[in-house]
């Protein structure tokens, strides 16, 4: 777990943030930001609005209220064009995987790939290949999504999101379905992500061993107050929280996982 | 059987419910305890349940807590007719404004298409147009010949009465190609193909892939829309063009079987019948009608709710739309034609 340089950049900035669905508010006041390269994960119980902080941070939802900037470009204000370019930056992994169920997963790989570079068919259909090999789904290629399991969805899903090299990555409980040994090739994989690319991540994520090895920063959404509830280092958090809901959800996981791992010299 | 025996108006003191000795119960005690309490509270006469097991009397207490946050009663009842009217009004306006955007974007999507045609996905296409055309042929080619049948005895009725048997071949050649061929090949687009897009595009939605070409930066209008109305442009005439033929041809049937004209005589009774600008007109309709079909479906799907239900809701309204956009345009034309001479 790396230290996160207080000179770095903000890569996502959210200020002020109120969303929610015609007339109920989910989330109402939510300020963050995560700077460049940094690997940020998003807790809370379920139904507490990960998902739907999620899409408006990406602009699928308007927010009620509050701004969103992605290296210090305001998202709220941007033309559409600029919007779209914002998107080429971003690789997003959904909670269902959202895998086009018309096509195989090599095709839903490549998509990306055809619609926003000029590399050739041949170079495309290998560099798929190397992006399913990472998720270690090379030999699903050329099935379609209904015949994949859950999990594998997900790691196609991923292999999606990872195409374009993006700068930035959110990804919805990219966990969730897999057995213990693809998640934690997954948190290697989101390491790597971020070593070799400097890639910012966002993660939604339950996975408190995820959180304890990969996570630079944690929040924690509360159900019932509509708001960050909770934030800091995950040790930290682990050992001591400052609120209730919070401290019942880190410590779950001293039964299971022990102490929280020491850092690395 | 509290209820029953309330029901004969008597009145209860106290409710007491004795658990004491039943050593395995299931979720219909507890529907049974809940219930009773919630009667109890009704009359307002103590209930008295001390002998509960503990995990009767937790699931109790959650049930009870759950009850009173789903909400009051009252909040089901509903809004008066002023609200219900100025929400269908909001509706209907709202819908209008999605209908123009749908169409705006269609024409940037044309434009965006224009300018980098080889990314256009043409194998896409290709595929709507095979679902479309080559598989429509069969249903299309039945309902057209027996339209033609049955336009022929309909019109030999009539013109068996003044010995003119002949003319049924203009009245059906006419028909056909001028009114019957293009409407019943796009009211069967509608039904067949318009349906499964509302359904297929409903259903991408529901599964959030339509978020996710967004979030690629692939614009649905030029992913989904643009490949099903282009397919639907060139198989909508086509698919006229063979109803056409057939209809003519059920027309033939009855005349050379049924009123003994001679093939010749029908054959040519027809082509002098039939000028260019009928076929044309019948064509331009249905070329419309392949772009209000392919709309209407997208649209719809574009539209439905996350849910099974939603995606049924907009395949139903993706047909209804369609066949009601088809017959207004069709008057309009009707009219229009009139007026210029076709
Ligand atoms: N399209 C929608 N319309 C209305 N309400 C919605 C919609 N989507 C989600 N909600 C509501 O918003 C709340 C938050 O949902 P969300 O999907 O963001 O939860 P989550 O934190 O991602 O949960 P999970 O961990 O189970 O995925 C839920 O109470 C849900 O009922
Ligand atoms: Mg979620």
């Amino acid at each position: 777990m790396s230290e996160v340089d207080p000179q770095i950049p903000f890569m996502i900035e959210v200020r002020g943030l109120s969303c929610g669905y015609r007339d109920t508010v989910i989330l109402r006041d939510v300020s963050f930001s995560v700077r460049r390269g940094e690997i940020y994960f998003v807790v809370g119980r379920s139904g507490c609005g990960k998902s739907t902080l999620l899409r408006n941070l990406i602009g699928l939802e308007t927010p009620l209220a509050g701004e969103v900037c992605f290296d210090g470009e305001n998202v709220g204000n941007a033309g559409h064009e600029t919007r779209r370019a914002m998107l080429r930056r971003m690789g997003v992994l959904y909670q269902s995987a959202a895998l086009w169920s018309t096509m195989t997963v090599a095709e839903n790989v490549a998509l990306p790939l055809e619609e926003h570079t000029t590399l050739s068919r041949r170079e495309i259909r290998e560099l798929v290949f190397v992006k399913l090999g990472m998720v270690g789904l090379a030999a699903a290629a050329d099935r379609y999504p209904a015949e994949l399991s859950g999990g594998m969805r997900k790691r196609a899903g991923l292999a999606r999101a990872l195409g374009l090299d993006p700068e930035i990555l959110f990804f919805d409980e990219p966990s969730a379905g897999l057995d213990p040994v693809s998640a934690r090739n997954l948190d290697h994989l989101i390491l790597q992500t971020r070593e070799s690319l400097g890639t910012t991540i966002l993660v939604v994520s339950h996975d408190l061993e995820s959180i304890c090895t990969v996570a630079d920063h944690v929040i924690m959404l509360g159900r019932d107050e509509k708001t960050v509830i909770a934030e800091g280092r995950p040790r930290d958090l682990i050992r001591d929280s400052g609120n209730p809901h919070a401290s019942e959800f880190f410590q779950s996981g001293l039964i299971t996982f022990g102490e929280p791992k020491k850092e690395s010299p | 059987m509290v209820k029953r025996s309330a029901g004969r108006r008597e009145k209860f003191q106290e409710i007491r419910v004795d658990v004491g000795g039943v050593d395995s119960w299931d979720s219909s005690l507890l529907l049974f305890v809940s219930q009773i309490r919630k009667y109890a509270a009704e009359l307002n006469v103590p209930c008295n349940m001390e002998n509960l097991p503990d995990l009767l009397r937790n699931l109790l207490e959650q049930a009870g807590e759950s009850e009173s946050a789903g909400g009051s009663q009252d909040a089901m009842a509903g809004p008066s007719l002023l609200v219900v009217l100025g929400e269908r009004f909001e509706k209907t306006l709202a819908g209008g404004g999605q209908w123009l955007t749908f169409w705006g974007e269609c024409l940037l999507g044309g434009l965006r298409m224009a300018r980098r045609w080889r990314k256009f996905r043409w194998r896409d296409c290709l595929i709507f147009m095979q679902q479309a055309g080559a598989m429509g042929l069969p249903i299309v080619g039945l309902i057209s010949f027996l339209v033609g049948l049955i336009l022929a005895y309909q019109a030999a009725i009539q013109l068996r009465e003044y010995g003119a048997e002949i003319f049924v071949a203009n009245l059906v050649g006419l028909s056909v190609v001028r009114e019957m061929g293009p409407m019943m090949t796009a009211v069967i687009l509608a039904g067949r193909t318009g349906a499964s897009f509302a359904a297929q595009i409903g259903n991408m939605k529901m599964n959030e892939e339509i978020d996710a070409l967004e979030t690629l930066g692939v614009h649905p209008m030029d992913f989904l829309v643009l490949p099903r109305m282009v397919a639907l442009v060139m198989m909508a005439p086509l698919l006229t063009i063979y109803a056409n033929l057939l209809g003519i041809l059920g027309g033939y049937v009855v005349g050379v079987g049924q009123l003994e004209i001679s093939s010749s005589a029908y054959w040519y009774q027809s082509q002098e019948a039939i000028g260019l600008n009928d076929l044309a007109g019948g064509l331009i309709k249905s070329v419309l009608f392949g772009v209000v079909v392919a709309a209407a479906g997208c649209l719809r799907g574009l539209q439905s709710d996350r849910s099974s239900e939603g995606v049924g809701r907009a395949t139903t309204s993706a047909v209804v739309t369609a066949i009601f956009l088809i017959i207004v345009l069709d008057a309009g034309f009707a009219v229009l034609f009139e007026r210029v001479g076709i």
